[in-house]
């Protein structure tokens, strides 16, 4: 791809996109969600989503909440689809590794909040990177 | 977009068949687009940080400002909102007539989409027809709301002018017109051969495509998802609505959507003339302090408004989520990528109608 010098940053304007009123409501309830600052949060997707993408975070957010409601509680809990699908921050592979290994940890007998908060662990690692 | 390719393809931001500016940046090994990305911008205007802070009168002004095309539905959304904050009764003849304004201007939306994109798959002849019968809606809108666009026709309440007997002779003999020369130039679209070339199997987007980037209205619709916002509406729940759906999810299906629904809006309008009994148009309360989140269905899909309001009736605070958000998105991201040719990225971007001035709002 050709390098155009008024393409080398766009944050400026990706970080406008992703504070608006609609995409407050959606960074506060994922940095509740993931204990994470809504400014990692917005650092992360600034750094993966292109401004297309940006734009339509709110609404896959919604279609994400109305979906998930229906799948497995480990995939709820991690927002496995929610960061590799609907916003995908992080690379699948690595976030199926963490859902393998909160899996395994629960049919050790390990409590389900603390190998979930594991797995929490995990992503905001990732997310932080 | 970070792999090497054969040909990097930037189209736009100024390009014949682009009726906003944009650039679309494709990655095409041969002909055969790899990814692709937009770019918006050029156009911002800012209106929800100008609207903030501003009386609701000012700002249902500036609603139907976000977008010239489809003005109308911006202004019904933003007074349905603030109808919700202040639980404000509406009169039914204002209610109707509410409803005859929206399909007329759904009705000059789509003409003008299944303009560009005949426009844009060379189909000249047909696209001139259709924007010649654009002309027909837009006269109607005019004759009742006084203006073209940024009309102003909806006001807290009710609307601004009543129809009048000449209005609702002249609204029929319109619409009669639009149906008559509509099945004309849906024939020539439907037999022309070379038309089925260009838009058949081109630009799929599939249903679970659809449903991950949360695509709405006709784009949407054509990918199999029943889905329209007016079925939730109370006025049009009275009409006896249903929505338009195709399943192959291809540009054809989606100029085929747009062409059912000037149809089905035509049969709105006369249910709405049928229906309408003599009455008052403007019911009227006080706009109190208060957060509404209303959803109405534009000519493009769905279209939300989230507002906030203190006691004066200032807008602290408002949110506006336009319908060619989603589609944009979903186009780039699923239509484009695998067109066989850098010709068929303008026709399907095209069909998914997308609105610049309401991306950049």
């Amino acid at each position: 791809m050709a390098e155009y010098l008024y393409e080398k940053d766009l944050r400026e304007m990706k970080y406008i996109i992703i504070t608006s009123p609609l995409h407050e409501v959606v960074m506060s309830e994922l940095a509740v969600h993931y204990s994470l600052g809504r400014q990692v949060l917005r650092r992360k997707m600034i750094n993966e989503c292109d401004m297309s993408f940006l734009e339509n975070i709110p609404a896959r957010y919604e279609v994400w909440k109305a979906e998930d409601s229906v799948r497995d509680p480990v995939e709820r809990q991690l927002g496995m689809r929610l960061l590799t699908v609907y916003i995908p921050m992080l690379p699948p592979e690595e976030m199926k590794a963490v859902e393998m290994g909160v899996r395994s940890q629960i049919s050790e007998g390990i409590p389900e909040a603390e190998a979930y908060e594991s797995g929490m662990d995990s992503i905001r690692e990732m997310i932080r990177r | 977009m970070k792999r090497t390719v054969d040909v990097s393809l930037p189209i736009g931001p100024v390009h014949p068949v682009f009726k906003e500016p944009c650039r679309i940046k494709c990655e095409t090994r041969g002909e055969y687009v790899l990814n692709a990305e937009i770019e918006l911008g050029y156009v911002k205007k800012g209106i929800e940080r100008i609207m903030r802070g501003r009386p609701w009168q000012e700002v249902m002004f500036l609603a139907e400002r976000v977008c010239g095309i489809c003005s109308v539905i911006h202004n019904m959304v933003f007074i349905e909102g603030m109808e919700l904050i202040a639980e404000t009764a509406l009169p039914d003849r204002a209610a109707y007539l509410r409803v005859i304004v929206n399909e007329l201007d759904r009705i000059q939306s789509h003409v003008l989409a299944n303009y560009s994109y005949c426009y844009t798959i060379e189909h000249e002849t047909l696209a001139m027809y259709l924007l010649n019968l654009r002309e027909t809606a837009m006269d109607a809108l005019e004759r009742i709301t006084g203006a073209r666009v940024t009309c102003a026709y909806i006001i807290p309440g009710g609307v601004r002018f009543d129809l009048s007997d000449a209005d609702a002779r002249y609204l029929r003999e319109a619409v009669d017109t639009i149906d008559r020369e509509l099945n004309r130039f849906v024939h020539m679209f439907t037999t022309g051969s070379l038309i089925a070339l260009r838009s058949k199997e081109i630009g799929i987007l599939t249903r679970d495509e659809a449903i991950e980037a949360h695509a709405v209205g006709p784009t949407a619709r054509a990918s199999g998802i029943a889905h329209d916002c007016r079925l939730d509406h109370p006025t049009y729940r009275r009409l006896d609505f249903s929505p338009v759906v195709y399943t192959e999810g291809d540009n054809y299906a989606r100029i085929m959507v747009r062409f059912d629904e000037i149809f089905q809006s035509t049969e709105l309008i006369r249910r709405c003339l049928d229906r309408m009994e003599p009455g008052i148009i403007r019911g009227g309360s006080e706009v109190i302090a208060g957060t509404s989140r209303w959803v109405g269905e534009a000519p493009r899909g769905e279209l939300t408004y989230q507002i906030t309001t203190d006691e004066f009736g200032r807008v602290t605070d408002i949110g506006i989520r336009t319908p060619s958000i989603m589609n944009i998105e979903a186009c780039v991201h699923y239509m484009l990528i695998g067109v066989l040719s850098a010709a068929d990225v303008t026709s399907t971007y095209i069909s998914s109608d997308p609105c610049i001035a309401c991306n950049e709002r």
